[in-house]
């Protein structure tokens, strides 16, 4: 069957409602496409508070901040959404096939936005050696099994990675009344959220091994408990002074991956830093009409990012439709120092957009380092940081005036 | 019964299928929750041309008949298999020689199409082996399929064709009486004419039972493997081997026939018959001698790693043989690589075994065909409509990686043979074995069963016995619990 719409929106979570929200305020029709059975992704899930303070100025839970979004995106009348559906194809010309209960749907939209999210790392990708018992879970699964669900995953629990997932479940297991021995961190500092360290595991004396992994998973049937060992500066782990762990449940915290199948199907180019598209200022990929916002663009620390990147990718998806995006040349933003990753990765001519957002990571914590914009060799602007960890991501609004008159961009950051 | 089988991997399943043709009263004994639970679950999933074994042996003999039995046999039951040809690469002088031998020894065997080729040749044809390489051999007639799949597709057929099949059931004691044996379970007592052994790595205990002082040992063998995501499907489209040693074919790089890759297996004999756990060292070894094949494999396509367990025995070659002491007993034990490809060749002996003892009548109406179940992943879009229209639960996708719908869920759940466990369910769909691990589906999944079959969510488990996959309480009992 043919489907007639302007926009497609591939998921209904925060990137995808926050997209549908700026782009349906034009008169142009919209469809968001969700495989779940209900708008809002991942949020229905996180019950915990924390959701909203940067975009609505208070906190929310997770299923209180995607209920702002999807009233309003329910008000909309040019939105349509689809819930239980999922894109199959993604063709490089914006062509898609979905399915759905009613059939199977083919759809030529004139702009295509990306929110299809992220999912979590496996106990396979890490290949931790050893058995391959019941009792494993990610932590989100987990999380979805005893929000949604009604049922714990059981009674004695050990969380590796220290990724804010696994914070928070340590917290909502301890006060459903299982035990949770310990918080296990490969790294050598935690990877979640300063405020989720102190709420979820300080104040529930959860205990954190830093600079420790999981080496061996024991039990047949049903997990019967995990050696643990501290690693060496290299992250290698040191066996011989593994120990014991008894536990009937390992849930795993241990990053995030953005899932690009599609894009990738689409031929979309992937940057294998942020393992999203590489984007513009617009949040448009280098295949043109297809835009990309929240964690399939990057893996984002608060959800009020996603939805921020929803608006931009939403507004300039009407842009480009309406021919205003040229995209006439494009330069590279530069990264160097201390960070890691940057979104977006390039600058479009001519910019249109007043400022631009800039997202980084960097590689490691450091006390007391300084941001410089550099233009060639030029230093035009300076931020200082006095600590800046992999876990928080840095967030700057950028006049775009800056970046008119140039045309070699560098972040660096450095120790001061 | 006229006949037990003792043991569901795919030597089992393939012999009663073919014995399923006869009017035969015939019960296969499984110990484990599912069928294919051992060597046949966990291996390279090659059907090997024949060229490794020595002239004359029965591995040689059955492993080329096998070979040959394969596209029949997989057309017949509907499971996928591909002639993707295979390379044995050499690097030095010795591993040429090695390359004419293995060459010279196929022949012998009876395997057609070996070919020596040049680097420049082979590069041409997988341009991301090592371009270290000197020399390969070329073997056409080596094949990929799905072992625990073909395992599960032939004991559908002979189930539909009236053999009888008891998961959970462990063969305790087999007591000689005059006409045949009385067989002991932990559930039952049988008396059977005819006792046919494909016990895996327990082929040699069940051996002792009847005679007790055989020296006859199985000493498991143990090889780990990664798995690589589908997005690798492009590394090699032919399994590439390193050339052989004395104890093993050596760590492959090897395409499956539903488009991961797999790296593996090493080689390590143990000693308990239960330990397929993986080991550090273990998958180090494998990694390295891997990444010599194909030197650039990313790290992060790694989606899984197993380890699966060989039965090597203490006597070199297979050993089929009824004894003197036990007759009507035929033993298939020692059953190591190249055991897959050569179970449709058992089949066959089984059934000339019992043709020389009996005088067999084909039954009436028996199938030799399986019906294909339809998977959602491999129809066209017309024929998705087409079942979407029919039924809407053809349109709801629940495991987004394998692109596995409600429907095939349901039916399989409601079929007799299927094991009501996660695991039997991802192996007969594949639902929950792509790259998010079931992190998606699991709850939907453990929904469907709980509400096909009315029990709680917490009831299921991955494969049996103690392995529940929700230990806990269903959270309101638990926390009224506590309050008491």
């Amino acid at each position: 069957m043919l489907k007639e719409t302007d926009i497609v929106i591939i998921g209904g979570g925060p990137g995808g409602l926050a997209s549908a929200f700026s782009a349906g305020r034009e008169k142009l029709r919209i469809l968001i496409i969700e495989r779940g059975e209900e708008l809002g992704g991942i949020l229905q899930q996180c019950i915990h508070p924390g959701f909203g303070l940067l975009y609505f100025k208070e906190e929310l839970t997770g299923p209180e901040y995607a209920e702002r979004w999807i009233k309003e995106v329910e008000k909309i009348n040019n939105i349509e959404i689809w819930k239980k559906t999922m894109v199959l194809e993604l063709y490089p010309d914006k062509k898609l096939i979905a399915v759905n209960d009613k059939g199977l749907w083919e759809i030529r939209p004139k702009a295509v936005i990306l929110a299809m999210g992220c999912r979590e790392r496996t106990h396979g990708n890490l290949a931790i050696p050893g058995t391959r018992p019941a009792g494993i879970f990610t932590a989100g699964t987990a999380q979805r099994l005893v929000n949604m669900e009604g049922y714990l995953p059981g009674e004695k629990i050990l969380i590796l990675g220290s990724g804010d997932i696994g914070l928070i479940m340590a917290r909502r297991l301890k006060l459903e009344g299982a035990e949770v021995v310990g918080v296990v961190e490969k790294l050598s500092f935690p990877g979640g959220l300063t405020r989720n360290l102190v709420q979820c595991l300080e104040d529930f004396n959860i205990p954190l091994f830093l600079s420790h992994t999981v080496v061996e998973i024991k039990g047949r049937e049903r997990l019967e408990g995990v050696y643990i060992a501290p690693v060496d500066s290299y992250g290698n782990p040191i066996i011989s002074n593994k120990r014991f762990i008894q536990c009937d449940t390992l849930l795993l915290s241990v990053g995030l991956i953005p899932e690009n199948e599609l894009s990738e199907i689409a031929e979309i180019p992937i940057d294998n830093k942020t393992l999203g598209p590489f984007v513009d200022q617009f949040l448009m990929t280098e295949r043109e009409g297809f835009f990309a916002c929240g964690n399939v663009l990057l893996v984002n620390d608060l959800v009020d990012y996603v939805s921020f990147q929803g608006l931009i990718a939403g507004e300039c998806a009407v842009k480009y439709i309406k021919g205003v995006i040229k995209r006439e040349r494009k330069i590279p933003i530069n990264i160097n120092g201390n960070l890691r990753l940057v979104v977006p990765q390039f600058i479009s001519y001519p910019i249109i957009l007043p400022e631009i957002t800039f997202y980084f990571r960097v590689s490691e914590p450091k006390y007391n380092s300084v941001l410089h914009l550099k233009s060639g060799n030029k230093i035009i602007k300076t931020w200082k940081y006095p600590i800046v960890k992999p876990a928080e991501m840095i967030v700057l609004k950028i006049n775009s005036s800056v970046f008119e008159e140039t045309d070699n961009i560098t972040f660096s950051m450095e120790e001061k | 019964m006229d006949v037990i089988i003792i043991g569901g991997g795919i030597v089992g399943t393939l012999i009663a299928r073919q014995l399923s043709f006869y009017s035969l009263r015939i019960l296969l004994l499984e110990k484990e929750s599912d069928i294919a639970m051992g060597a046949t679950k966990a291996n390279s999933a090659i059907i090997h041309a024949g060229y490794d074994p020595m002239p004359n042996t029965k591995k040689a003999k059955t492993n080329v008949r096998g070979n040959k039995l394969y596209e029949t046999i997989c057309e017949e039951l509907k499971v996928p298999f591909k002639r993707n040809g295979a390379f044995i690469l050499a690097f030095n002088n010795e591993e040429i020689k090695m390359l004419e031998e293995l060459k010279e020894r196929g022949k012998r065997n009876g395997v057609m199409g070996l070919e020596i080729i040049s680097r420049d040749e082979l590069l041409r044809r997988e341009p991301n082996i090592n371009c270290e390489v000197k020399l390969a051999l070329y073997v056409p007639s080596s094949g990929i399929t799905n072992p625990y799949l073909l395992a599960i597709s032939a004991l559908e057929n002979a189930w539909e064709n009236g053999v009888e099949i008891h998961l959970e059931e462990r063969v305790c004691n087999i007591i000689k009486e005059r006409n045949g044996y009385i067989v002991e379970t932990n559930k039952n007592i049988y008396f059977t004419k005819y006792i046919i052994n494909c016990a895996g790595i327990y082929a040699d205990e069940i051996i002792k039972m009847i005679e007790s002082n055989s020296s006859f040992k199985i000493i498991p063998r143990k090889g780990e493997y990664y798995v690589l995501d589908k997005k690798m499907r492009n590394l090699v489209h032919s399994t590439i081997f390193p050339t052989p040693t004395p104890i093993s074919k050596g760590i492959l790089v090897v395409p499956t026939i539903e488009g991961n890759i797999l790296l593996g297996p090493n080689a390590h004999d143990i000693e308990d018959k239960e330990d397929k756990s993986t080991t550090q060292e273990g998958l180090k070894e494998v990694w390295e001698k891997a990444k010599k094949l194909i030197p650039n494999i990313p790290f992060s396509s790694v989606i899984n790693t197993f380890a699966g367990i060989r039965a090597v025995s203490n006597y070199k070659d297979f050993l089929i043989e009824e004894f003197n002491s036990a007759r009507g007993i035929l033993h298939f034990a020692g059953i190591d690589s190249p055991g897959i490809t050569s179970a449709p060749a058992f089949a066959e002996i089984a059934e000339e075994w019992l043709k020389e003892k009996e005088n067999l009548r084909l039954k009436k109406n028996f199938k030799r065909e399986r019906k294909k179940p339809l998977y959602f992943r491999e129809l066209t879009n017309e024929e998705r409509e087409e079942l979407i229209r029919q039924d809407p639960k053809w349109g709801h996708i629940i495991c987004r990686c394998e692109h596995v719908s409600e429907r095939e869920i349901i039916d399989y759940i409601r079929h007799p043979l299927t094991p009501k466990t996660l695991e039997a369910l991802r192996k007969r769909l594949r639902v929950g074995m792509g790259r998010c691990h079931g992190a998606f589906c699991t709850p939907y999944i453990l929904r469907i069963l709980s509400e096909e079959l009315g029990k709680p969510v917490n009831f299921f488990t991955l494969k049996g016995g103690k392995s529940k996959i929700l230990n806990g309480e269903n959270k309101m009992r638990w926390r009224y619990a506590k309050r008491d």
